[in-house]
């Protein structure tokens, strides 16, 4: 172990290797074990606040779960990915209409790739029907345990996660 | 354009207050600017939004840039020293690095966004625009607080919902403060730890992408860090972090819902200094306290039922805190009560104990579910890499093994931080969960340069300079007994 002259250990020579070695660890790991899952990385164009905002004001106010929602245009090109507080029953969700701007801009095929690829938007096709107006899928569950759906409104597709209580932190 | 000309000016004004009202040296100076003036700029967007419904990002950061001048010019002649030519320099220079640092992160497109950055993008949107509160969802007014939104209102400049610059710029300023905190106190044996430390946190993956990251982690550990030093500092006689910590405590009590947990663990040590004076105790107090009160009893106040969130605790609770602060304020120079006063970050933490006690007799599932989570997360999970265990293993040498005068500016905060983690779950939702994502995975990076400054500090604490002189010990002939700085192993 490394000394002072006095005898002590030299903690600060000590720290220094261990810090070093640390951080040496911690770059190598992503690279080992790249991250399953990544966050959106894209830039929102302020139409789309717009829409998400209409969206958003034209629910009910019964906050209490968190729900992601993410807007795609009925070319299927994903144009947003919103968390919105939506009404506690999660079924009142096919009431939900949204207006959808048509000159909205298309996100660029990278970014709509990387939603795509976090909301695993794979499952059973459901045609509309008397109880659920908008046509959706049901999707398997995600990582952390929650259910993505698709809903069809106003020519546009939402994608809705099942209702997942917000852990404490914010 | 317009958002890296705001960036900069909101550097501007926390250099012309740094440089107006005092005395630190070129380099904080310079480090601490960008937390002062968004401090300044959120203190001043807070109060705008709830006298008059709005934050236009034009009239905010014209009043931040305008307060700062009026400050510079009625202070500045009566500071007892010149401004310093270097002083002057490194102004200039550090508003050049930040104009470039700002166009890069704005051409080369770094964020990264999770739902819950879209829901401060869609708030800033809102807060921009005329009577705004009643359209910010209740939940929202009560959680999410208004500084990162406010931050991102500077975006609106070029017609963009968010600032790419701003967060990285704190995150910068708060990562090389750590550096230059143990550059500084430890001198030149204690400058690989330093550079250590920097690489270590620059590495460290989740603390790393919360530079860019749109969310408030990387500028609350920021001023957390800021606040904790300042106080260090003027406990060792160097009294010039206080004005910017102060000015930077807003960010906590505006950027978290336990922002003013945040400030009161930060700044108690601080506060029950016996070298300072009431009206500095208050002066340091002053901006969070104002912020924390106008919002809380404002806007939040005024959100109404939420349902399954309790209104009556976040207003209780931020009022109890901010009122026991300026009370601790003012009694801690009574001779009388200086036994217990000394006492208080300890009796707090102490506190702190016995209620998490309380809530795990209530309801251990809770207390399971996150100490699964958490350990889930630390291992793998969390993206930490092995950051947490290395910093574990430190710290636990550093807390038994190491004394050094003014350790408790650091261990209180550590120690009362580390409790309000467990505690946080019994407040809100529940216990953690497991993922890179979930919030109290996240907020872990709060504390993590405060806790590697003090294994730091620690570590070199034979080095540490003695600030009343300016010199360390290995400037002087022989390591006195009384040093500030000994290590003593057990």
């Amino acid at each position: 172990m490394s000394k002072l002259p006095d005898g002590r250990p030299n903690l600060a020579r000590i720290i220094f290797w261990l810090l070093a070695v640390g951080s040496g660890i911690n770059l190598l790991l992503p690279m080992m074990f790249p991250p399953s899952s990544r966050p959106i990385k894209f830039h929102p164009d302020p139409g789309l606040l717009t829409l998400v905002r209409t969206a958003q004001a034209s629910l009910d106010l019964e906050y209490e779960l968190y729900l992601q929602l993410a807007l795609i245009t009925p070319d299927r090109t994903l144009v947003a990915a919103e968390p919105l507080l939506l009404p506690e029953a999660a079924d009142g969700l096919a009431d939900i209409t949204f207006e959808i701007d048509p000159s909205l801009p298309a996100v660029p095929p990278a970014v709509a790739q990387s939603l795509v690829e976090q909301a695993t938007i794979t499952g059973e096709f459901r045609p509309p029907n008397a109880d659920t107006p908008g046509a959706y899928w049901i999707v398997p569950p995600t990582d952390d345990g929650s259910r993505l759906r698709l809903i069809e409104v106003e020519g546009g597709v939402v994608v809705v996660s099942e209702p997942a209580l917000e852990s404490a932190g914010g | 354009m317009g958002e890296i000309l705001a960036v900069t000016a909101i550097v501007a004004a926390g250099l012309i207050l740094n440089l107006a009202a005092t005395d630190l040296r070129p380099i904080p100076m310079a480090l601490t600017s960008p937390l002062v003036g968004a401090g300044l700029f959120v203190s001043v967007g807070t109060l705008e939004l709830v006298l008059i419904d709005t934050a236009p990002p034009l009239m905010t950061l014209g009043l931040t840039l305008g307060i700062a001048v009026i400050c510079g010019v009625v202070i500045g002649p009566f500071h007892h020293r010149r401004l310093g030519q270097v002083r002057v320099a490194v102004a200039g220079v550090a508003l050049a690095a930040v104009t470039v640092i700002a166009t890069g992160l704005r051409l080369i497109h770094l964020t990264w966004l999770t739902p819950d950055s879209i829901r401060y993008i869609i708030i800033a949107d809102i807060m921009a625009e005329p009577a705004a509160i009643a359209r910010i969802l209740p939940a929202d007014i009560v959680k999410r607080g208004t500084a990162t939104s406010l931050l991102h209102t500077l975006g609106g400049f070029d017609g963009l919902g968010y600032s790419a610059a701003i967060g990285p710029l704190l995150w910068l300023a708060g990562t090389a403060l750590a550096v230059w905190l143990l550059f500084d106190l430890l001198g030149r044996p204690g400058r690989k730890v330093a550079v250590a430390v920097g690489v270590f946190l620059a590495t460290t993956n989740l603390y790393l992408y919360d530079a860019f990251y749109l969310n408030s982690h990387g500028f609350v550990a920021a001023a957390f860090l800021l606040v904790v030093a300042a106080g260090f500092m003027a406990g060792r006689g160097d009294q010039w972090l206080l004005l910017p910590a102060a000015l930077a405590a807003p960010l906590l009590v505006a950027g978290r819902a336990e922002g003013g947990l945040l400030v009161a663990l930060a700044i108690m040590p601080t506060l029950v200094n016996a070298g300072l004076s009431v009206a500095v105790r208050l002066a340091m107090l002053a901006p969070a306290v104002i912020v924390g009160l106008v919002w809380y009893l404002g806007p939040v106040a005024g959100a109404g039922d939420l349902g399954g969130l309790s209104i009556a605790d976040p207003v209780i609770g931020m009022l109890v805190v901010m009122v026991g602060l300026v009370v601790l304020a003012l009694v801690a120079g009574w001779r009388r009560l200086s036994g217990v006063v000394r006492l208080t970050p300890f009796l707090v933490v102490g506190l702190m104990t016995l209620v998490f006690a309380w809530y795990i007799l209530e309801d251990p599932d809770t207390l399971s579910g996150t100490a699964a989570s958490t350990g889930a997360n630390l291992a793998i999970a969390g993206n930490w890499g092995v950051t947490w265990l290395v910093v574990g293993f430190l710290l636990s040498g550093a807390v038994l093994a190491t004394r050094f005068d003014g350790q408790h500016f650091w261990t209180a905060p550590i120690a009362g931080y580390a409790l309000l983690y467990w505690l946080l779950p019994y407040f809100r939702f529940g216990a953690y969960r497991i993922g890179a994502g979930d919030s109290g995975n996240r907020i872990l990076a709060h504390i993590l340069p405060v806790v590697l400054v003090y294994i730091g500090l620690a570590a070199g604490s034979e080095y540490h300079r003695d600030h009343a002189t300016g010199a360390g010990p290995a400037d002087s002939a022989h390591h006195s007994p009384s040093s500030a700085s000994r290590i003593r192993a057990v």
